[in-house]
């Protein structure tokens, strides 16, 4: 089954004669003559989880939004969707946003609707013109369907905490990237120019037509009970063939890597894979022989299902390399506004690359553990927390090899 | 020669004022006007903003330096910025960078004496599934190995040179 996927192969469905050809927008007039709340229970009962990495139920995002809205009479309300995705291994938006934007438009008058959201704006990293021009141009061929409705294209320029809900908003409203401190009340929704507003991934708003128009009950009747539904997965690194591939939640990881990334390349041997986008922790090779791909396999051994991009490790791949690479990503793109974050990120940068030259000494393997104690709960965002992830997968799964850098 | 805003793009930001509950929301947008227009934002060019859309500088110079694609200097006419995570480094982009470096004769961060090109490295670009990959101005290459990048920098050069 293809939720988002329906219409990647088919040629030119980028443009909306093709895409109409294929569904696009059809009955689109009857269903937006439903009642929002039924479109909202529509998505409720699906399951729907936002793909962007959280993971968390759109169905009860949405409510709390509109719950919200309600009570305090906000005089608007607005939709916001990510398409900010920049973390290493994670790759899947751009497909939908260059092969069938028509679907995330479709999907964003739907939600709307159900939301009663009196704009849309998207917001695409600055490195995806491609995607940022696709969408675009079918925002224009698209004028008949919005009917008035208006969506906003925004372009991001190359802050990977921008893909952090609170940290895209600020962008959108011209300040720097700085994530915003989380309400204690965890039912107050997000909000843009002070008006409530909903934050939802690509993907999982272009999941919505595949809902409203197939009924709840078929978009559960595949993945698992608590991952109903399916995914945009990725596969890259040292595999024959990385690709992106849609499918239900629930799919055995080492399957994916064999069926859709060919295997591991050169004839070698699987030494690890990191799920689910950089910031999930590292998987050992036994580990990815049981792992499925759902929310509740990763979660058993303390990682995440992310994005769904997995990034593959062949037994030539040097671990404590990975994560000075991955440090370096990660000090260069903290935000800046958490000390934690801000020192802590280069701290473990500078600990690291001092074992990889072989300068490293058996007590700097404690100072990263400290380091991470530091990374962890002390700042505005998940991207310390993240960070302290990152570091203590390679660190204790794979402490062998540190150890064997250190000449103490 | 200072940036301007043509009546066209005026209309346009007006337009997006529209759709916007704050002013400063135009910050993004009209940075990259800019930098499309000219390839980087000087200080001169704050300041004709501030005067133009009655947005405060310190806004624009705010975003400039905290948003890693905004340039507050002249960069080479083509800027490639190579990805520089872990996807593309395991299938050859380090090599990939040292072909380039010699094919232009410049090192890491860079212009060439032309001015035609600048070298540079980014962080995860997003097509890991494609790696290794690279921007050229805002052109995404993916899949890229030594014959591509070699072409692409030579059919550059050949429609510089016919200028």
């Amino acid at each position: 089954m293809q939720v988002v996927s329906a219409k990647f192969d088919i040629k030119n469905a980028n443009q909306i004669e093709v895409a109409k050809q294929h569904g696009a927008y059809s009955n689109l007039k009857q269903i937006l003559s439903l009642e929002p709340s039924h479109i909202m229970d529509l998505v409720d009962k699906s399951g729907l989880r936002g793909k962007g990495g959280g993971g968390g139920s759109c169905g009860a995002k949405w409510k709390n939004m509109v719950a919200y809205a309600s009570k305090t009479n906000a005089q608007k309300r607005y939709l916001v969707i990510n398409g900010d995705e920049s973390e290493p291994g994670t790759c899947k938006d751009k497909y939908i946003l260059n092969l069938d934007p028509h679907l995330l438009i479709e999907g964003i008058i739907i939600s709307a609707h159900g939301l009663g959201a009196s704009r849309a704006f998207v917001y695409i990293r600055g490195e995806y013109e491609r995607e940022f021009v696709s969408l675009n141009n079918a925002i224009k061929e698209a004028k008949d369907e919005l009917d008035g409705f208006e969506i906003v294209v925004y372009k991001g320029a190359g802050a990977y905490v921008c893909g952090e809900k609170t940290a895209l908003l600020e962008s959108i409203e011209g300040k720097r990237g700085h994530p915003r401190l989380k309400p204690h009340d965890k039912k107050e929704p997000d909000f843009l120019f002070g008006s409530p507003c909903v934050v939802n991934n690509v993907e999982t708003i272009a999941s919505v037509p595949f809902i409203v128009k197939n009924g709840w009950e078929a978009y559960r009747s595949f993945g698992t009970e608590q991952s109903p539904g399916a995914m945009l997965f990725q596969v890259s690194g040292c595999v024959n063939s990385p690709c992106v591939k849609e499918l239900p939640f629930g799919y055995k990881m080492i399957d994916f890597i064999n069926e859709f990334g060919g295997g591991v390349w050169r004839g070698r041997e699987l030494k690890a894979v990191i799920p689910g986008g950089s910031s999930a922790a590292v998987l050992t090779k036994d580990e990815v022989l049981k792992a499925t791909l759902d929310y509740e396999s990763l979660k058993e051994f303390k990682s995440a299902l992310g994005t769904g991009g997995m990034m593959v490790f062949d037994d030539s791949v040097s671990m404590p390399n990975v994560l000075l690479n991955l440090l370096e990503f990660y000090t260069e793109e903290s935000c800046g506004q958490c000390t934690p974050c801000r020192e802590g990120c280069g701290w473990g940068l500078r600990v690291v690359e001092k074992i990889v030259h072989g300068e490293g000494k058996m007590s700097d393997l404690q100072t990263l553990k400290d380091i991470c104690y530091m990374l962890d709960g002390k700042t505005v965002c998940v991207f310390a927390p993240a960070v302290k992830d990152v570091i203590m997968g390679f660190i204790t799964k794979f402490e062998s090899e540190f150890k064997a850098l250190i000449n103490d | 020669m200072s940036f301007k805003f043509t009546p066209e793009e005026l209309k346009s930001i007006e337009e997006l004022r529209s759709k916007v509950d704050d002013d400063r929301a135009l910050v993004m947008p009209v940075l990259w006007m800019v930098q499309r227009k000219q390839g980087f934002i000087g200080n001169d060019d704050i300041l004709y903003l501030e005067r133009e859309l009655g947005i405060r500088a310190i806004f624009f110079a705010e975003a400039i330096g905290y948003f890693a694609m905004f340039n507050d200097a002249k960069k080479g006419k083509y800027e490639l910025k190579f990805c520089k995570t872990i996807t593309c480094k395991l299938r050859g982009s380090d090599e990939l960078i040292k072909f380039c470096e010699n094919l232009l004769g410049i090192k890491m961060g860079e212009t060439s004496s032309d001015g035609l090109f600048s070298l540079g490295e980014s962080e995860c670009l997003g097509y890991c599934e494609k790696a290794p990959c690279m921007l050229c101005g805002l052109e995404q290459h993916a899949e890229l190995n030594e014959e591509k990048l070699e072409s692409l920098i030579q059919k550059i050069r050949q429609e510089n040179a016919s200028r």
